[in-house]
């Protein structure tokens, strides 16, 4: 095996603030070896975007670094990174030039004003002596290896006409317009719907076959893992607890760390179904609605049995966020009907006045996406989770009390933490207060808005648990919004696919997995990255399908 | 588990104000500006119209604890003046006599005034035996002898309760107005917006300047503060009303405030629970950094002889004595107002920011 | 762009409803305080001659007709007439408004071109003596009133130099023709009000600017320019300089009128030939024509003001460009 392109050594970092120097990586080592890829996996705090940031030399003046980064690039000498002074040419010509980098958010990471082709050729302009011209026909050539048709019409384009997966392959060109032998990319497709995920993971790949450099990828997913890396290196808490190749470390793991990962993966088992009768619960006929002319929703039908769980699942711009909305009158729906079959009997949800609505309220409750902005910062965990109470005039102060502790057990906090601010918890804890506050009034429907795509997986894992034990005990309902199909083929009954704000094909789970009718739902299908290195990613060409990118 | 996570976001915010040097001292400087307003009666030697003849334009005094002669006196004391006239450019001067010496006393006798116009005194904080003929004017006096620190301190309580109420009343305006249009939406918003748009493109002072014109000159001292208030006021509310909009409209969609509607919240409990206590601080802070615009508006508008007019005493009008260059090389002392305008607008500024920085939640000191 | 120049109506409009209610509110109107007047000096008028000078004003008419001739006759460009300098207010308004637009735009051009770089220095060196010297230097900038400036700069004129400022021109040249000796002498005195009425928008530039491009500094887009490797000070320029600025082109709207309020009480104590001195004089004489069409007229300074910002972001910025 011939010499690494870059070792890392006993490289320790540590964060200046003002409430003391906080570590973010402990004695990490590990090579990157040439022409492959080797992933950085870990999970929120792990240390690995920090990784990739001293690498290309981009922590920020509070940073105070100790340890050895060495490029080796092939033919020329060795450079200690680590040791090159802040104003050193030569670290100028490694930033693009040997070394270069993709970030994880598209949507910011182009400068908003300069056009797309400048900002291309501006990467070779400032590594070689060529002409403007040059190196803007250099420009238009690496954009068509990126996959980027209409080339000379689109490098004259502004980053806001593009998409999301569109201008992750520009950045993706800038990166490698100067054939660096290493290019790190930091969680590159995270921010991106899983099929534009699949198709960046795959040019990733095919083009590091093709230009025989290095990659480090740096991301959480071990889905992801698994179809793009040869070796992996996993992080936990600032330190580097495994490494290998990935069969080895995905298919035999030694670290307990990695085991827990591992078994963290929503994966492909389905449960057994539940043993409920059926009773309908909620039906939904006909349901539109427009936002300024434009139908984000349309038309759309479904039954939800008690008991189940529906996954809703679509891309981003899908209508699913405003379809649930409506259903919880957040959002007043243009047309259609929303039939529930409350403890009283069937009601029709629209139409209703906000007076009339309020019974109903306790019965159809909702889960958020954001674990830090819904909890009302001002407010204790107690007024948090005593509000709903209050409103519905249930019980006196002693009870409510006594209520909201029994209801922090439930959701496996100390009840003794009720008079702390929401400042004081983590992400996942405060997603377990925002269960609290949506069980606490006994619903029988819960509307899951993406409730745990904010989460590590592993926290993740902790949540989607959780919510299956408390469905198994209080019989309750979910209806599950998602974008990760893997949660939804392991937590879901039934799931619906929606698609440019219409529903295009809706089933049991197992059915919808298992043979797919509609092409965008093969779509899907077909990009899931699952943590299996056998299995690799061959998605369906979007184009051919005759899908527009939302 | 910090001890951090025990506190209130209250507390946190006042930890990180606490931490904010700058605008603690600020802070402090305002307190003490705004107790001698309070206290102006009590803490100014003389009366605010009470005419010295032995000494008009006399320059500041200068308080002493050794004499001429270099010898040590415990109770600290001023000279007297001496007028003297040089014959070839009959300019007037003042100049130290060192032979009259008037010491300084604590609760000195002086003219009887009404504290807040209720209780009758005549004790002020310090002063010197005005019975005996002595005389201290420590920041000098103005061309009819008029004492200035005692005009200063009268001038503080006009000018700065002008800040005060004037901010005031433009908090009532913009929040009601911009709270109304962010809240309902629709025409009611439109209209506002429009509205703040018009007003905000009319240059400020020369309206300020045609409404206190209006003023008519007839109207009592009393009256004419508050007009001139609410003219700085009604124009003042803008940009107050289009934050206060901005705020609401975000803060509807936050997810905590759906979430609370989601259980059944009314609109009244979702604006005064979780809407206002979320912007509380920002106003404030916009209130705070609001106050020198009014000041100095007040102080333009006098300064130009239509805000304000004799006999009300306001550190604008104070000003007005010095429209002059040549005023102002005879008697430099007459713009002692202006040092106390930018002593009092800075201050509020650096509050303002601290303010500003404290209130921001989960800033540095929450978490890392 | 049609539409903004269209947008532009009703809010003059508005604004001239607005001024056309204020320069009503004193009590009286120019016939009586002419009447005032005359009676001071034991004059008195016939009813006849009373009626027929109302006639002559249109005072015998209801307000809205009123409001109509008068706005009628500014839009077609006549101001009428000004009772205090006796003369047509056409003639009093035009020779000074061109020195007002004179030191006002000098004066912004005078806060850009400090307050920006400075705003830029302290932005990349934050927290270094210079920004904290930049700042405090701006924050009494900010908190000295103008005409305050303005005296302090003539008294120590006079004391250290024996100078008198005041004016835009030397005497000499006060009644002279155009010349490039006078034009020489206009320079010479233009930039004491220019750096007067420009230090107070120095300190909110300053801070506007820093706040602005820090902000900008933090964004992704410099990274990745950084790790394109671009050199320092072309990064800085290139990227986040230049969108940091294009705030500022939006706020020559909100500088405007501050700089035209600044520029009106400066005139009085400079003794400028600008339309401050003209306004504040009118006012206090109450000579309400004359206050009124100048109010309007600077109303459409700032409106124009703000359109053309408007147009000038939008060439700089494609992002609103392509809206």
């Amino acid at each position: 095996m011939s010499e690494p392109l870059l070792t890392v050594k006993d490289l320790v970092v540590d964060f200046r603030t003002e409430l003391g120097d906080v570590r973010a990586l402990d004695k990490v080592s590990f090579d990157v070896p040439r022409d492959c890829i080797t992933a950085v996996v870990g999970e929120s705090g792990s240390g690995k975007t920090v990784t990739g940031n001293s690498i290309m030399r981009l922590l920020p003046e509070s940073a105070h670094v100790t340890g050895e980064i060495v490029l080796h690039p092939r033919g020329e000498e060795p450079i200690s990174i680590s040791s090159l002074a802040e104003r050193d040419p030569r670290l100028r010509s490694l930033r693009g030039g040997l070394v270069s980098m993709v970030f994880q958010e598209p949507m910011t990471a182009l400068s908003p004003v300069h056009r797309i082709g400048d900002q291309v050729a501006e990467a070779v302009l400032c590594h070689r002596p060529v002409s403007r011209e040059a190196a803007w026909n250099e420009a238009a050539a690496m954009l068509e290896q990126v996959g980027l048709t209409d080339i000379d019409k689109r490098m004259r384009m502004y980053p806001f006409e593009f998409s999301g997966g569109m201008r992750q392959r520009v950045i993706i060109a800038i990166a490698l317009i100067c054939h660096p032998q290493l290019l790190i990319c930091d969680e590159p497709t995270t921010a991106l719907d899983v099929t534009i995920q699949a198709e960046i993971l795959v040019l990733i790949r095919s083009l590091q076959r093709k230009l025989n450099n290095s990659v480090l990828f740096i991301t959480h997913d071990l889905g992801v893992v698994a179809q793009i890396a040869d070796r992996v290196v996993v992080m936990y808490d600032g330190q580097v607890v495994e490494t290998g190749s990935v069969r080895q470390v995905l298919k035999n793991p030694q670290h307990s760390y990695t085991r827990h990962l591992l078994a963290s993966m929503p994966d492909a088992v389905t449960d057994p179904g539940s043993d409920f009768p059926v009773n309908r619960l909620l039906s939904v006929e006909n349901l539109s609605k427009s936002f300024a002319g434009q139908e984000v929703v349309r038309s759309v039908s479904f039954d939800v049995d008690e008991s189940t769980t529906l996954g809703i699942v679509g891309e981003s711009g899908s209508g699913k966020t405003t379809l649930v909305r409506s259903i919880l009158r957040a959002i007043d729906p243009d047309s259609g009907a929303v039939r529930y079959n409350s403890r009283d009997g069937w009601r029709e949800l629209d139409g209703l006045t906000p007076r009339q609505l309020l019974p109903l309220r306790r019965e159809i409750q909702m889960i958020f996406q954001d674990p830090f902005a819904s909890l009302n910062p001002r407010m204790t965990v107690q007024a948090i989770l005593e509000e709903p109470l209050i409103i519905h005039d249930l019980g006196d102060r002693a009870w409510r009390k006594q209520r909201v502790a029994e209801m922090l057990q439930k959701v496996q906090l100390d009840p003794g933490v009720a008079s702390r601010f929401p400042h004081a918890f983590s992400g996942g804890q405060r997603q377990r207060i925002g269960i609290a506050r949506a069980l606490i009034l006994e619903p029988r429907l819960v509307v899951c808005d993406e409730s745990v795509s904010a989460l590590d997986v592993s926290v993740q894992a902790q949540i989607l648990d959780l919510l299956a034990d408390l469905q198994a005990e209080l019989g309750l309902t979910y209806l599950f919004v998602a974008h990760d199909l893997r949660v939804v083929r392991d937590f879901c009954d039934h799931v619906l696919v929606m698609y440019a704000g219409s529903v295009v094909e809706q089933g049991p789970v197992e059915e919808i997995f298992a043979n797919p009718k509609h092409d965008y739902t093969r779509l899907l299908l077909s990009a899931i990255p699952l943590p299996d290195p056998d299995e690799k990613l061959e998605p369906l060409n979007r184009a051919e399908l005759n899908l527009a990118e939302l | 588990m910090s001890e951090l996570d025990q506190l209130s976001p209250g507390r946190l915010a006042w930890m990180r104000f606490r931490r904010h040097r700058l605008a603690m001292i600020a802070g402090g400087v305002l307190v003490f500006l705004y107790l001698l307003a309070l206290l102006c009666e009590f803490i100014s030697p003389y009366a605010p119209e009470q005419r010295n003849a032995r000494a008009i334009n006399a320059p500041p005094m200068d308080i002493r604890f050794f004499d001429a002669d270099g010898r040590f006196h415990p109770r600290p004391f001023v000279y007297g003046l001496n007028l003297t006239i040089d014959p070839d450019t009959w300019m007037r001067e003042y100049r130290d006599d060192t032979s009259t010496r008037f010491e300084l006393r604590l609760f000195a006798e002086g003219e009887p005034y009404r504290m807040w116009g209720i209780f009758p005194a005549d004790r002020h904080l310090f002063g010197v035996d005005q019975t005996g003929g002595e005389y201290f004017h420590w920041f000098g006096t103005d061309s009819l002898g008029r004492d200035m620190f005692t005009r200063i301190l009268y001038g503080a309580r006009v000018s700065l309760s002008i800040g005060i109420v004037g901010v005031g009343l433009t908090l009532f305006l913009g929040v009601l107005l911009g709270g109304f249009a962010g809240y309902l939406g629709g025409i009611a918003d439109n209209v506002v917006q429009r509205t703040t748009e018009v007003l905000q493109s009319i240059p400020t002072l020369p309206l300020w300047m045609a409404l206190s014109a209006a003023l008519p000159a007839a109207w009592s001292p009393i009256t004419t503060y508050f007009g001139v208030t609410i003219i700085l006021s009604l124009f003042g509310w803008t940009t107050l009303a289009r934050q206060v909009r901005g705020r609401f409209l975000a803060m509807r969609e936050e997810d905590f405030v759906v979430a609370a509607r989601l259980v059944g919240a009314n609109d009244t409990r979702i604006v005064f629970r979780h809407m206002l206590p979320g912007f509380t601080s920002h106003i404030i802070t916009t209130a705070t950094l609001a106050v020198p615009a009014m000041i100095l508006g007040e102080t333009a508008l006098s300064f130009l002889g239509i805000g304000l007019r004799a006999p009300v005493v306001s550190w604008g009008v104070l000003l007005q004595q010095a429209q002059n260059y040549q005023v102002i090389v005879l008697t430099p002392w007459l713009l002692l107002p202006g040092a106390f305008i930018v002593v009092t607008v800075i201050a509020f500024n650096l509050l303002g920011d601290g303010l500003r920085d404290a209130a921001d939640p989960y800033s540095n000191l929450g978490r890392p | 762009m049609l539409r903004r120049l269209l947008g532009m109506i009703p809010t003059l409009a508005v604004i001239s409803v607005l001024v056309f209610i204020v320069i009503q509110l004193p009590e009286g109107d120019i016939v009586t305080s002419t009447l005032d007047r005359l009676s001071a000096t034991g004059v008195e008028m016939s009813d006849d001659r009373i009626r027929n000078l109302r006639a002559q004003y249109n005072l015998d008419q209801p307000l809205p007709v009123q409001y109509l001739s008068w706005i009628g006759n500014f839009i077609t460009g006549d101001m009428g007439f000004s009772y205090l300098y006796a003369r047509p207010v056409n003639e009093l308004v035009w020779e000074r408004l061109g020195y007002t637009l004179l030191v006002t735009v000098g004066a912004l051009l005078f806060t850009w071109l400090l307050a920006l770089p400075i705003g830029i220095y302290s932005a990349v060196r934050q927290y270094s003596v210079a920004d904290y010297a930049f700042t405090t230097a701006g924050l009494i900038g900010l908190a000295t009133p103008n005409f305050l400036i303005a005296l302090i700069l003539m008294y120590l004129g006079y004391t250290w130099f024996g100078l008198s400022f005041g004016g835009l021109f030397s005497p000499e040249f006060l009644n002279a023709p155009w010349s490039w000796a006078r034009f020489v002498d206009l320079l010479a005195h233009l930039w004491i009000p220019v750096i007067v009425i420009g230090t107070s928008g120095m300190a909110v530039t300053m801070r506007l600017m820093r706040a602005n491009l820090l902000d900008e500094l933090r964004k992704p887009y410099v990274t990745t320019a950084r790790a394109k490797g671009v050199p320092p000070l072309k990064l800085l320029l290139k990227y986040p300089v230049r969108i940091a600025i294009n705030p500022f082109i939006s706020t020559i709207g909100l500088l405007l009128p501050a700089l035209i309020s600044g520029e009106a009480i400066v005139g009085v104590v400079l003794n400028l030939p600008t339309t401050g001195p003209l306004l504040v004089q009118s006012l206090i004489t109450q000579d309400m024509y004359l206050a009124g069409s100048l109010i309007m007229l600077l109303s459409v300074l700032t409106v124009t003001g703000m359109l053309l910002s408007d147009l000038l972001l939008a060439w700089v910025d494609p992002r609103i460009r392509y809206e």
